[in-house]
């Protein structure tokens, strides 16, 4: 429960920033969300592009390449086929077969016939081989064993990369081996024109990472072990960030899974399109930030001065019922004090009455006369000092109508409401006792509300025991902490627990129609909050009910620029 | 014979001054401070009129006149209020009380009723008297 009327300027403020931060939070997050997830799906499409494109690039070369290579070796078989042994090796045979080769397929070196014992029986070519045996080398085992044989690059003398290709010919029962050097300028051609953009590379390399074909960038195209785990068949791309640059890599074995060709592809230029869309993403997200937190600035100020405004003309209203019910508990208490009056006057009229009859009866002596007026000149006397206290009483009720705060013994508050009600509780057959403590600490409050919360308090009591016929109220005062907690009981019926919860709501009554407004406690209850304290309501399980008010010695602490 | 009037009140000095100046009257005034020692004279002592206050602690005016009334119903009984209000006289009335009077009151109207509230006692104790000396002389025939 929040006790009506005015906040403090804290309050306000912090009710404004909360609505402010958590306003502009919901409006902002799904923005970064959806950019995200945009971004996520574009990276995604782009990459799955530059993969496409890279492995069709890869793909189109490897068969460029494994295309030129088995030309070279069909070439070589056709004419090994087409060849006895013998007759190639007749003089001048080879060097014919050569000077043919040599005009139709620029780049052949030289070519020679070697018999099944790897002795190099006829040569064509500006080398002197003839004669020289093979038969323990690896390239003509292997040519023995797979029927062709294709050799990593080698510079020879010309320093130009040359390659040597090698077939087997079967041949009655025995065989024979045509080899042919031939330079790999045309095949390293093939692989160079797969060397795309400014970042671009292409390059060969056979198991031991000799480049077959050199890359057009040494220095970046180290020793990579994972790429030679490439599977065999496959076309394996991969991506990866060198020096801000989005660098793609595809990867594919040729020549019988004996090099590895690598094509490396700048595709920063691809992802350009994402990186400018992220960053008008960017500013879009900060221009929506700006116009959204303007937006909910503005439209929270307006709102938190309605709520003031509206919070001040509720405590208008409060104010004005507690005027109300204030000017009605003093009503009613006027009625009892001309009551009270009545008395000491009815002894006044009764004494002078006697007074006048004792003077015309004259039967008296001078003495006994005197003695007997004196005595009710003394009761008239009395009964208007009495007549006087009453009105002093009252009178001091309405001089406190102006409220301000100062420190107040709540003993003293007490005790004055006590004088008030004491006579109108005796003649209901209800007893007021009262246990207060004499050194009670001064509370800082307003002692004309905390008298208008103790006369409705007792008012309820009275009226409860009322009902009943009698019965006992007891005050008590005592300290409690930093403060003082009062505790006004009764034993009357007590409250019923169906009305516990709206016993502090306004206009909530048990009073027959007529008889309360319902006000009394509601008003009691933002009295005392306002005053820094509280109220709160105990229920002993022997019946009656206590009020309990607590009342902090510093007083009110919200309003630090002064009482209303 | 005076007439017996009881004076019930809480206030002893407006009790006091009252029974001086009623017994000037030529009245015989008994007085008590309370509904419950009202009651009490009334046991020994039967009386005419009985003036009551109406707001007293313990039994209040309204109590004790409905205990009188049960107890000597012919006894006349004027009640005193202090009360801004005649509800609580009317109140009285309804239960058997002769008449009210508001307090402060002047003594020759408080005299006035009670003598007009003896006569009446006296007139309904005549007739009964009467009514029962015919009963008697009808039995004796």
């Amino acid at each position: 429960m929040s006790p009506p009327g005015r906040q403090t300027k804290a309050y306000y403020a912090r009710l404004r920033q909360r609505i402010i931060i958590v306003t502009v939070l919901v409006a902002l997050i799904p923005v970064p969300l959806v950019a995200g997830s945009f971004a996520k799906y574009y990276t995604t499409y782009i990459r799955g592009a530059v993969v496409k494109e890279l492995t069709t690039l890869a793909n189109s070369r490897k068969e460029a390449i494994e295309i030129f290579l088995r030309e070279r070796v069909t070439l070589l078989r056709t004419l090994a086929y087409s060849h006895s042994l013998r007759s190639l090796s007749a003089p001048g045979e080879l060097a014919r077969v050569h000077d043919v080769l040599q005009s139709q397929h620029a780049g052949l070196v030289d070519i020679g016939a070697i018999d099944a014992d790897g002795l190099h029986v006829a040569y064509a070519g500006p080398f002197d081989l003839l004669g020289r045996n093979y038969r323990n080398t690896r390239w003509f085992q292997e040519t023995i064993q797979n029927g062709f044989y294709v050799s990593d690059t080698f510079l020879g003398f010309r320093h130009v990369p040359h390659m040597v290709v090698a077939v087997k010919r079967e041949e009655g029962n025995s065989f024979w081996v045509l080899r042919a050097t031939i330079d790999a300028e045309t095949f390293q051609q093939l692989v160079r024109s797969a060397q795309l953009g400014r970042g671009g590379d292409a390059f060969v390399v056979n198991h031991n990472w000799d480049f077959q074909v050199p890359p057009r960038f040494p220095t970046s195209a180290a020793r990579e072990p994972r790429l030679l785990d490439t599977p065999l068949a496959t076309t394996a791309v991969t991506q990866f960030d060198v020096g801000g640059k989005k660098m793609s890599q595809a990867a594919a074995w040729l020549n019988s899974g004996r090099w590895l060709m690598i094509i490396r592809e700048d595709s920063s230029a691809e992802f350009y399109s994402l990186e400018s869309a992220k960053r008008i993403a960017g500013a879009v997200f900060i221009f929506a930030l700006l116009i959204i937190s303007a937006t909910v600035v503005i439209i929270t100020n307006k709102l938190i001065q309605r709520l003031e405004r509206h919070d001040a003309e509720m405590e208008m209203m409060n104010e004005q019922l507690s005027q109300t019910n204030r000017l009605a508990s003093l009503g009613k208490f006027a009625a009892g004090v001309a009551h009270e009056i009545n008395n000491p006057l009815a002894i006044i009229a009764e004494s002078a009455g006697w007074m006048k009859e004792l003077m015309e009866m004259g039967n008296k002596g001078q003495e006994e006369l005197a003695a007997e007026l004196k005595h009710s000149i003394d009761d008239i006397r009395g009964e208007v000092f009495r007549c006087k206290e009453i009105t002093q009483r009252l009178l001091g009720f309405a001089r406190k109508y102006e409220s301000k705060l100062a420190p107040v013994d709540a003993n003293c508050v007490l005790m004055e409401v006590i004088q008030f009600l004491y006579k109108g509780a005796s003649v209901r057959n209800i007893k007021i006792h009262h246990r207060f403590q004499e050194d009670l600490p001064l509370v800082t409050t307003d002692m004309s509300q905390l008298q208008q919360v103790f006369l409705n308090i007792l008012d309820n009591a009275l009226y409860a025991l009322h009902q009943k016929g009698g019965g006992n109220i007891t005050i008590t005062t005592g300290q409690e902490g930093e403060g003082a907690l009062i505790s006004i009981a009764d034993d009357g019926p007590g409250i019923p627990p169906e009305v516990r919860d709206k016993l502090f709501d306004p206009f909530f009554t048990t009073k027959p129609v007529g008889q309360g407004t319902g006000l009394g406690l509601s008003i009691c209850y933002g009295i005392v909050t306002k005053l820094g304290g509280r109220l709160w309501v105990e229920h002993p399980p022997e019946g009656g009910a206590v009020f309990k008010i607590f009342l902090p010695k510093s007083g009110p602490q919200k309003e630090a620029n002064g009482g209303s | 014979m005076k007439p017996r009037v009881l004076l019930v009140d809480d206030e002893e000095k407006f009790v006091d001054y009252l029974r001086k100046r009623l017994e000037m009257r030529d009245l015989a005034v008994t007085t008590a401070n309370s509904g419950e020692a009202a009651l009490e004279i009334l046991k020994d002592n039967p009386q005419d009129v009985i003036v009551l206050d109406v707001l007293m602690p313990g039994m209040d005016g309204l109590a004790t006149l409905r205990e009188i009334k049960v107890r000597q119903p012919l006894t006349e009984v004027v009640m005193l209020t202090g009360h801004a209000s005649v509800e609580s006289a009317i109140d009285g009335m309804k239960l058997g009380a002769y008449d009210y009077l508001m307090k402060p009151c002047e003594i020759d109207d408080l005299v006035d009723k009670i003598r007009k509230a003896h006569t009446r006692k006296a007139a309904q104790e005549e007739r009964i008297q009467q009514a029962r000396v015919k009963e008697l002389s009808s039995r004796r025939t």
